[in-house]
């Protein structure tokens, strides 16, 4: 790549190619009645959660578990702050004061719940910046275990395993695609800003990233934090379009979910978070219409509770055994499409292998 | 006197359930850098296999359920690590995650979210009282069953041709097949003993609460796993060490924590787990094959 704009440019056009995707997906959606309005507002929120997740883990290369806490973070906050004083006074009746007769709107309490999650991210993000590798994704599982310990037992905050009832106004259809458009921007020009470029050196080759002057701890404790404060964004999201949260809502079950997104997509590329989360919901809301019992061509199927999550563990098995690097193989939309380079032109022999940098060999062997 | 002794034989309890957990999946770990979340799916497995067979003579039943464990590590491994051995660890984990959400769920097919219960062994729910000391014999069968299987074990691992083997493969695969280490074998062979760990820890853990739900062997993952990653992931007397510093470290909790801080007791626990991460990352038995070489 040279020093041109032209790495930003292709960027932005990928931009506006997955934000149409996410659209058209989202307008298929709404066609099918309420039941399936909802599945697509879940969606949309877990493709910014998703999206979010994709900043820290694919390009830093450090597989997180303990993302969904930050997701937690943001939705309690936001219950906490939107809640109607009365609510709150039933629910919550221990409130501290400064708390008591808070009431913010939508956009104020969503833009608190990303800042509470940034803010604790940096703080979780300092010691945990100093691990690599395994060690750290299992610090992670640390971090959520905590904090879904933590939010059953903070009584006075959360209402422990009860868990807490938000009644407002949940965000439009189209709110929620323009924050999952805002995410996939803001992701890909996270990944294409300087930051960016070398975390993602550092996940090819840590030791060679230090000796070019990359301090890795630096890079990886930024985007922990912004992808932190996109997650708690979806927090705040979720909670508003669900209603009511209970710390196992940010547990081990949408955590799976969210990794089965990533991993089936491809982890190393905003396209593969995007592809990755449309596939797995679609598959996810036609297993729950089995789930419920069908008849297909005479033969009745009986309602069987769990068969989605077993048909979405298998998908997930599937893609791991026999794609390690996910449908997209880790690239984006723009390195699939041959590129008119001059190089191109002058090797017309070889074109496939100049389409870009070679896919990340998820499955290669750490040394 | 007698708090000091109870206290001891508490951490000890504990401290062996930890052990039996962490060494099944330091044993693993340490060959094939799986961190083997679907060991706890192992511990279901068992559990289930009681429930089912409750009706046979006690001792078939528990029989029965390590063998029904075994089988099932075997079957995972062939079925779903095998195909990807050697990728890298966070494949590996999340795969294993896959595993355990896919037999988690297919148990619920079978048996509903409902609990079950089984009461095997009516001995386990009996106590011992010596010296105004009361024990129950579930805690002595505990300590010495862990016991005697640590012993089993080290001895397997030092006097027995596979058990070098299997030694040898965790300090360096490439080199131990090198030297006609036969892979499939010595991985297969590491697997069962896992599940024969999980298969006693299952029945253990159904003797202590008597129920069984699909979510029993969530718990003793995690704190196996991170008694394996407190003594060092790989090392298994790290595992041994690391399961009793989590029982110690639980029970004293508990002790001293105040009453509206008990509900705390695992968030402390994982908190303090993710600092000694971050103070000493290879955990308290570094294992220098597993650090990166440059």
């Amino acid at each position: 790549m040279t020093t041109s704009t032209r790495p930003w440019l292709r960027a932005g056009v990928l931009a506006a190619v997955l934000c149409a995707l996410v659209a058209l997906a989202t307008l298929l959606g709404t066609l099918g009645g309420p039941r399936l309005d909802r599945a697509t507002g879940i969606a949309l929120i877990m493709l910014i959660v998703v999206v979010g997740l994709k900043i820290f883990v694919g390009d830093s290369g450090i597989f997180s578990f303990g993302h969904v806490a930050f997701m937690g973070v943001g939705a309690y906050t936001t219950a906490i702050v939107m809640m109607a004083p009365a609510q709150r006074a039933f629910q919550l009746p221990e409130l501290p004061g400064f708390l008591a007769d808070l009431e913010l709107s939508a956009f104020e309490a969503a833009l608190l719940s990303g800042v509470v999650a940034a803010v604790f991210a940096l703080l979780v993000s300092l010691p945990l910046m100093r691990l690599s590798g395994l060690t750290a994704s299992l610090a992670t599982v640390a971090l959520l275990i905590t904090c879904h310990s933590v939010l059953q037992n903070a009584d006075r905050f959360t209402r422990g395993s009860g868990g807490l009832i938000l009644i407002v106004e949940p965000p439009a259809l189209l709110t929620l695609l323009v924050c999952a458009c805002v995410t996939i921007v803001a992701a890909l020009a996270f990944r294409q800003s300087r930051i960016g470029l070398r975390l993602a050196a550092s996940r090819e080759d840590e030791v060679a990233a230090r000796a070019i002057g990359v301090r890795v701890w630096w890079e990886r404790g930024i985007a922990f934090v912004v992808s932190a404060f996109v997650l708690g964004v979806a927090g705040s999201l979720f909670v508003r379009y669900v209603g009511s949260i209970n710390p196992d809502s940010f547990f081990l079950s949408l955590t799976f979910t969210a990794i089965a997104m990533l991993v089936v997509g491809g982890l190393t590329s905003v396209s593969g978070a995007v592809i990755g989360t449309i596939v797995v919901s679609v598959a996810l809301e036609v297993l729950r219409v089995i789930e419920s019992g069908v008849t297909i061509g005479g033969l009745e199927i009986p309602s069987r509770s769990g068969l989605a999550s077993v048909g979405l563990a298998l998908v997930l098995l599937g893609v791991l055994l026999l794609r390690p690097a996910g449908i997209t193989g880790g690239r984006e939309l723009s390195e699939l499409v041959p590129r008119r380079s001059r190089r191109a032109e002058q090797r017309p022999a070889e074109p496939d292998a100049r389409t870009g940098p070679p896919p990340v060999p998820v499955g290669a062997v750490e040394e | 006197m007698t708090t000091v002794l109870q206290f001891v034989v508490d951490a000890l309890t504990a401290g062996s359930f930890y052990a039996l957990f962490a060494l099944g999946i330091a044993l693993i770990f340490g060959i094939m850098q799986l961190v083997n979340f679907a060991h706890g799916e192992l511990i279901m497995v068992g559990a289930y296999t009681i429930f089912l067979t409750q009706a046979w003579p006690w001792q078939a039943t528990l029989l029965m359920a390590v063998v029904a464990v075994a089988v099932m590590a075997l079957l995972m491994e062939r079925a779903a690590f095998r195909p990807i051995r050697g990728a890298n660890p966070a494949t590996l984990l999340i795969t294993s995650f896959a595993v355990s959400f896919l037999l988690q769920n297919v148990a619920q097919m079978i048996f509903t979210t409902l609990p079950k219960s089984a009461d095997v062994v009516p001995l386990f729910r009996s106590s011992v009282t010596v010296g105004g000391l009361t024990v129950g014999w579930l805690s002595v069968v505990t300590i010495l069953a862990t016991a005697v299987l640590l012993v089993a074990l080290a001895l397997f691992m030092t006097r027995t041709r596979a058990g070098v083997q299997m030694r040898a493969a965790a300090e360096d695969f490439e080199m131990a097949r090198l030297c006609g280490v036969r892979s499939n074998r010595v991985i297969a062979s590491a697997f069962a003993i896992g599940g024969l760990l999980a298969g006693v820890g299952a029945i253990l853990l159904v003797g202590q609460t008597g129920g069984i739900s699909l979510g029993i062997g969530l718990t003793p993952v995690l704190f196996g796993f991170t008694a394996a990653a407190i003594g060092g992931l790989g090392s298994l007397p790290g595992a041994v060490v690391g399961g009793y510093v989590l029982g110690v470290a639980t029970a004293l909790l508990q002790q001293l924590l105040p009453y509206e801080l008990a509900g705390y007791r695992d968030a402390f626990l994982f908190a303090g787990v993710f600092a000694l991460m971050a103070l000493r990352p290879g955990g308290l038995f570094r294992v220098a094959a597993l650090s990166p070489r440059v």
